[in-house]
Order: structure tokens, then sequence, then C-alpha cells
């Protein structure tokens, strides 16, 4: 089988029972989808782990009904992977458990010495800045800027107008910019 | 509601550039750390989440005990019942197990059992 299928093509093609376009679907997006799960998930790495096979096995028994609603394979995918998240926060509060877990030494960043940028520090910084946003924020956040999903899917996807994302994401920018200041 | 661009004019700003350029440059660091579950392994849980579909079920167990076999113990449980003889019926009443070998009860049957301090004001009652 040819390599440079588009999604759409290997959807159709799994859709008639091609194993081996499934697979191809899968060492295309599996990776990039944990990593998805991974931070919507407080990074959880077995959650993150078992809702990339929850979401594939997903993808592999809809198939058939992939483009009913004419939709591009990405927004149809993370539809579907935002779904399993937002089931997932009404059984347990990750979000909070996440602050729990990861609150940061009140560390100021200038005590690491003059010129002095420890990346890791910055990135847990960051990574507690984004999990602290509010829920619609963080989710509209994490699409278009961790994703790099347009704002046309991300609407689709959250079913909501673009201006709404817009919104969010201007206030989410505003908050995380805020919050990173120490590292400027 | 903010328009678009106030969001485009805070996208473009350096500060912000930046810290987006961080953001991405985190996440693909995530991504590239991801080991995602072996495909086989993916394969053999749709495997099993499909097999209840296509197996029959499996027949139902037997009971340890037929019904029959309850009707035959009752049966025979009754015939016991029957066969027994029944001495206190002649020791403790044997005024009235000799009325009620009659065809008819006569009226005196109601006296002799008034006599012997039967409770025959409850039946009456019911």
């Amino acid at each position: 089988m040819k390599g440079n299928n588009t999604d759409e093509q290997l959807m159709q093609l799994i859709g008639q029972g091609n194993q081996e376009a499934f697979h191809q679907l899968y060492e295309r997006h599996a990776r990039r989808l944990q990593g998805f799960f991974l931070r919507m998930l407080a990074y959880d790495e077995e959650k993150a782990k078992d809702f990339t096979q929850e979401l594939f096995i997903k993808v592999y028994e809809q198939s058939p009904r992939f483009n009913e609603g004419k939709s591009l394979f990405t927004t149809w995918l993370y539809s579907m992977a935002y779904n399993l998240c937002k089931n997932e926060y009404r059984h347990q509060e990750v979000v909070e458990a996440y602050k729990a877990e990861h609150q940061l030494r009140d560390e100021p960043a200038s005590s690491q010495g003059e010129g002095y940028l420890n990346t890791e520090l910055m990135y847990k910084h960051l990574r507690r800045a984004i999990a602290t946003l509010p829920a619609e924020q963080r989710t509209a956040f994490t699409l278009r800027y961790q994703e790099e999903l347009p704002v046309k899917e991300i609407a689709h996807i959250l079913q909501v107008p673009e201006g709404t994302i817009k919104s969010r994401l201007h206030y989410a920018l505003l908050k995380v910019q805020e919050a990173m200041k120490p590292f400027k | 509601m903010t328009n678009d661009n106030e969001l485009n004019k805070l996208e473009e700003s350096a500060d912000i550039r930046h810290l987006l350029k961080e953001v991405r440059t985190m996440s693909n660091e995530e991504n590239a750390q991801c080991t995602p579950p072996p495909f086989d392994s993916l394969m053999e849980r749709i495997r099993e989440k499909e097999a209840p579909q296509t197996i029959p079920f499996p027949p139902k167990k037997r009971t340890g005990i037929s019904p029959w076999w309850l009707v035959a113990a009752c049966l025979t449980g009754l015939c016991i019942g029957i066969a027994m003889p029944r001495p206190w019926e002649e020791e403790t009443y044997p005024m009235l197990s000799s009325h009620l070998h009659k065809d008819t009860i006569d009226t005196s049957l109601g006296e002799s059992l008034t006599q012997e301090g039967f409770p025959l004001h409850l039946i009456v009652s019911m």
C-alpha cells in the first residue's frame, strides 16, 4: 500500500476492512494523540496510553460511518478524543489532582542566578500555568497552540462559535503570559 | 467578546510569539517521549471486543435437581402421610371423629364441642 494516502483515503480503506490501512493511520497519529491525552489528563501516562487505545478502537469501529458529516479526519479524531476527556472530567477531578501533585516550590526564577534559565523549571511553570487555566480556556489553548489546529476546526470540535474560541484564546494567552513573567 | 484584531495583535507581540514558541517546543518534546501501545495489542483488544458478538452464547448449565424429582418426592410424601395411622384423632376428639366418619353431621355435634370448650364462637365469627 502507498504511504502517501491521505487520512480520509485511509479511513475509506479501513471501512472496507483493510487492516494495513489502519496500521498506517495508527502509526501516523498515535504518538500525537497520546501527547494530547497526556496534556489533557494531567500528565497521567498510563491513562494517556489507555485513552489512545480506546480512541483508536473507536476509530476502527466507527470507520464505516466516517464522513457522514463530511468533516476533516483531524476534526473527527479530535472531537472523539475531546469527548473521551470530557467524560473523564465528569468522573474525576483530574485537574485538581494535577495541581495538588505538581505544586511547585515558590522559588522565583531570579534566584537561579543571573542569565541562567533552567528549561525544565520553565516548562514546569508553563505546564502549571496552562493547567490552572479554566477548563474551557485550557482546551482551546491546547488545541490551538499545542495541537496547532485552526480556530475553525476547534470551533467545530468544541461546538461553539469561532468568536467564542478567539475570546477564550485571548484570555488564556493573557493569563499564561502573566504566569510566565518571572521567566522573561 | 474579543474581536479578531485583538487576538491577532496579541499573538503577534514579541513576548507572546516567544511564549508560543516555547509551548510548541515543549509539546513536541512531550510527543517525542510518548510511546503508544503496540499496534498488535490494539488489534488484540479489538478482537476481544468483537469476540462476544461472533461466539454464540454458551449453553445453559442444567440445574442439579430435575423438577420431576421434586414432583415424585411430593407424591411420595403425600402417600406416606395418607397411609400413616392417626391415633390422636380417636383419643383426643372421640366424639368429633365419630361424627366425622358419618356421612352427615347432626345437630348434637355443636353441643358436644361446646362441652369440650372448643372455640366455636371464633369459627362462627369468621
